[in-house]
């Protein structure tokens, strides 16, 4: 079988194209006179050049190899890898939203307006915040956005507090949207339950806190069961309380981030509300505040005024836009679709079965793995490679096995306060019986760590592409095409 | 691949070892999220099953499968009064050589 694995530059010849226009009816125009000198090309861009068919074949061919939800149990801890039903694509490709343009005038695209705003007014409800600016466009985004509104409600009273209190299991973006921000982090450390140590949260909340930052459920995919007096002792202070909202689908429809006391809230649209992601995007990071931080929101906000949908920019206070346009509106609207369609009592289901389904393969898989925090969980749980590693396997080791079966790893070594880790969220789309195959093969994989480590040690096996060196990927990364050309034909003559 | 030991961490990985009865091991440690990152460290701790081991001296140190995986060609270890083991590349001169398969 021709398995088309060469790239599209490598199948690429001069001359070749894949579409035929008529001749052009203008002049042409001579950009030298045009454009300042720099930013014209001394030499041409080196597209590929390619039939029609090649280019359906090449991009076929690699879609082919990509797992996605679509193909497989994605069990991605933390990145609710739930299924993206199909209708949220039928509606995102209806002409009225497909073909409109972000600088037509607001009068002619008032129902994409409308969208816009009723998805506001619903993730309002939702997270139990005030008011909801849809612009940023992934979950770090509107971790930023959030600090950035942060940083003006405590300059608007004449302070300049500097820490971020963000706690050790807390993923990776919190402390990074800090710094970028301007804040200082202080990590706090997690207790022997895995949830907030309170006692190490009052030693260091003071007169310069600005905000804590706060998962819940955790990444370790444990509620945090003290959040109301977390929540007494950042304000008391005169902190606020920021809502990293990842977790959302272990809570949809049973409590909010507003009842628990946060003032700011993200949530990621791809996770909790079925947009696709997985390849980095597009995403979308709404997020909601309460009252006192309405002045800060981004602009333009999507307002309706009498009967009108309107974009205003008219807010002095404001942190001003944070993204182009008004946020990915094509993610946007499938989140739309799929709140609609769900309704409140579906996402409140959406949390029963996500928290159900964790629990049920953690109940499976306990007796296996070490589990840390053994106890009953919200949407996913970690367990720990330990056992295993003193048996020379390692965690990354069993998630490479694990694609020989088809399966996409859970995310590993995340959060870094767990040893080996593997943190798994089956979602509450999935089949007992895709549950129970999953927890299967995990079961085989831990008896082969035992019986035949080799076969774990050398996975995978069945991939287009055997074990790959991540670390050196990482350290020396490739990140543009060069033509090799020469040294191929420098090989073939030897 | 080749791992050196400095003098410093030679001579403070025999003293440790006379007392300790845990094996001095080279460990990768990694850290996820968003992308791996590996890190490489002096631990102490049990044999591990399929340990590759490097004797010198009469001491006998401890990598495990994974570890060798990712140690660069070439590999340092170094001892430092702040900072302890130090495993990497290139720091300083060493006082040995111990080429591995
Ligand atoms: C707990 C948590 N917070 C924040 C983020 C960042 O979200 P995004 O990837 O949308 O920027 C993630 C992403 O995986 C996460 O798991």
């Amino acid at each position: 079988m021709v398995e088309y694995n060469d790239l599209i530059f490598e199948i690429s010849r001069p001359g070749r194209i894949g579409s035929s226009l008529p001749e052009s009816d203008v002049d042409s125009v001579d950009i030298t006179n045009k454009l300042p000198k720099h930013l014209i090309r001394d030499v041409p861009a080196e597209l590929p050049e390619v039939s029609e068919l090649q280019l359906v074949r090449h991009y076929t061919a690699l879609s082919n190899k990509n797992h996605g939800i679509d193909n497989g149990f994605y069990p991605l801890g933390s990145c609710t890898m739930k299924y993206n039903p199909k209708i949220n694509e039928d509606v995102a490709r209806l002409e009225g939203f497909s073909r409109i343009h972000p600088y037509q005038p607001v009068e002619t695209v008032q129902g994409a307006l409308e969208v816009l705003y009723e998805l506001q007014e619903e993730l309002a409800v939702i997270t139990g915040m005030d008011a909801v600016t849809l612009q940023p466009s992934a979950g770090a985004q509107g971790e930023w956005t959030g600090l950035m509104m942060v940083k003006a409600y405590h300059a608007q009273k004449g302070e300049t507090r500097k820490q971020v209190l963000v706690p050790d299991s807390a993923h990776g973006t919190n402390p990074a949207s800090a710094t970028v921000a301007g804040f200082e982090t202080i990590t706090i450390p997690s207790n022997e339950n895995g949830l907030v140590n309170l006692e190490e949260l009052k030693k260091h909340v003071g007169p310069d806190t600005a905000a804590l930052m706060l998962t819940n459920p955790n990444t370790l995919g444990l509620f945090e069961k003290e959040i109301v007096e977390i929540a007494q002792v950042v304000h008391e202070a005169g902190g606020l309380l920021y809502y990293d909202g990842a977790n959302a689908n272990a809570i949809l429809g049973k409590t909010t981030p507003g009842q628990m006391g946060f003032d700011i809230v993200h949530l990621n649209l791809h996770k909790t509300f079925t947009t696709p992601h997985g390849g980095g995007g597009p995403g979308a990071g709404p997020v909601g505040v309460k009252e006192k931080l309405i002045p800060y929101l981004p602009v333009p906000r999507v307002e309706k005024d009498g009967e009108k949908y309107v974009l205003n920019a008219n807010h002095p206070l404001s942190i001003g836009r944070v993204k182009g346009y008004y946020g990915n509106f094509g993610i946007l609207l499938r989140a739309y679709t799929y709140i609609r369609t769900m309704g409140p009592e579906g996402l409140r289901q959406v949390s029963e079965s996500a928290v159900l389904h964790a629990n049920y393969l953690r109940k499976r898989l306990e007796p296996y793995f070490e589990a840390p925090y053994s106890q009953v969980c919200k949407h996913e749980f970690v367990l720990s490679g330990s056992r295993q590693k003193k048996l020379g396997v390692r965690t990354l080791d069993m998630a490479k096995r694990l694609l020989d079966f088809g399966y996409h790893p859970p995310t590993i070594y995340f959060p870094l306060n767990v040893e080996e880790c593997l943190m798994i969220e089956p979602t509450e789309t999935e089949s007992k019986e895709t549950l129970d195959a999953f927890a299967d093969v995990m079961i085989q994989i831990a008896k082969e760590v035992e019986d035949n480590p080799g076969v774990v040690l050398e996975a995978p096996h069945t991939t287009v592409i055997g074990r790959l060196d991540e670390v050196q990927a990482a350290r020396q990364p490739i990140l543009r095409y060069e033509k090799a050309v020469e040294v191929e034909k420098e090989t073939v003559k030897s | 691949m080749v791992i050196k030991i400095s003098e410093v961490a030679m001579n403070k990985l025999q003293e440790v070892a006379s007392q300790e009865k845990l094996v001095p091991r080279i460990d990768a440690d990694v850290a996820g999220g968003c992308g791996l990152s590996v890190k490489f460290s002096i631990v102490w701790d049990e044999p591990r099953r399929n340990d590759s081991i490097i004797e010198y001296e009469g001491i006998q140190i401890h990598l495990d499968h994974f570890t060798k995986r990712y140690l660069d060609e070439e590999t340092q270890i170094d001892y430092l009064d702040d900072q302890g083991f130090i495993v990497g590349e290139q720091f300083s001169s060493s006082a040995c050589a111990i080429e591995l398969d």
